[in-house]
């Protein structure tokens, strides 16, 4: 037995051996008692019941995955079409106050029309090619030939 | 009976033959798998709980063993892990860093019944204790079971190079160790 004056300082002088030891036999039963272990661990994997998660389990793992995918592609998608979308939207208005307007020209006799042009407070001689606008829209020449000879 | 490592692989693939097989392999590497973790927990008790896991993990896991490396080596290799695993779970239930498991093994040390070792075999445990966790490994590997650096580094994964280097600074450090204890 060394003591603290004959200490060794390096680890070549030390005495190279195992300083632990096993109970009795260990090694004999050790096996026989790994066997057991192994057919309780059989046994409990049997008897172990499927749980309800386990079973639900690649379901939701399916479920996250399309989730993940759907926030990954399908939400920008959505936000740059909601963006086209309010750009068509805010087109359309302008085309629909247009065609409601024209429809509100149209469905107008010219009675009705000239008196809401001329009630204006200021009274608007239109432009001579207006006139002719007009009339080449409206009126064929003979129409015109026609109203002229009244 | 010796039997080759290959011929209880062969065996073991084989179904009807598994049982025996397996059994045929506990006896070839119980004692050599029990000091190696023996010597990473210290405590008899733990070691038997550890070599345990570890030949369960093994049956487990025979289908998935693909022979890349030597039947030894793996078999070294989950005995590490397993030993480590259990140290870590050691270290959330009872301390929070590795020097509180240090200590865990220290007290786990001296209260081993089955510790036969003098002052000075208890120093050097000690000693080693206060190795950081890789070192403890290949200082443990080397210095007690004197395996070869290339198995060495087929277990642990690291260059032989960096094996000698992490052994030269164990045993400086366990030298250290003894010679400012007194």
């Amino acid at each position: 037995m060394h003591t603290q004056e004959n200490s060794p300082r390096k680890l070549s002088e030390l005495r190279k051996e195992n300083p632990f030891r096993v109970p009795g036999n260990y090694f004999e039963d050790f096996q026989a008692r790994m066997q057991l272990r192994i057919e309780q661990d059989i046994q409990q994997e049997v008897r172990k019941p499927v749980r309800v998660i386990e079973l639900i389990k690649p379901a939701l793992s399916l479920a996250a995955s399309f989730a993940a995918v759907f926030m990954i592609v399908y939400l920008p998608i959505r936000s740059i079409q909601n963006r086209q979308v309010a750009i068509e939207a805010t087109a359309s208005e302008v085309i629909a106050d247009t065609e409601d307007y024209t429809f509100l020209l149209e469905s107008m006799d010219e009675n009705t029309f000239f008196a809401l042009y001329s009630n204006g407070d200021t009274e608007v001689i239109p432009a001579d090619e207006s006139i002719t606008e007009y009339l080449a829209a409206n009126y064929s020449d003979y129409d015109i030939f026609m109203e002229t000879q009244k | 009976m010796h039997i080759s490592d290959q011929e209880i692989m062969s065996r073991l693939k084989t179904l009807n033959e598994r049982d025996r097989a397996f059994q045929s392999l506990v006896g070839k590497y119980q004692e050599r798998l029990y000091w190696h973790i023996r010597k990473i927990v210290l405590n008899h008790d733990d070691s038997d709980d550890v070599l345990q896991n570890t030949f369960l993990k093994v049956w487990k896991n025979i289908d998935n063993f693909r022979e890349e490396s030597s039947l030894f080596t793996w078999l070294y290799r989950i005995a590490t892990n397993e030993a480590l695993t259990y140290l870590n779970q050691a270290k959330r239930k009872t301390a929070t860093s590795m020097n509180e498991v240090s200590e865990y093994l220290q007290q786990n040390l001296e209260a081993d019944e089955y510790f036969d070792g003098d002052d000075i075999q208890m120093k050097l445990q000690k000693a080693i204790l206060t190795l950081p966790e890789k070192q403890r490994l290949v200082f443990n590997m080397r210095y007690f079971d004197e395996m070869p650096y290339q198995e060495m580094s087929e277990i642990l994964d690291t260059s032989v190079g960096a094996l000698k280097a992490s052994y030269h600074h164990a045993a400086k450090k366990v030298e250290d160790y003894l010679n400012n204890i007194e």
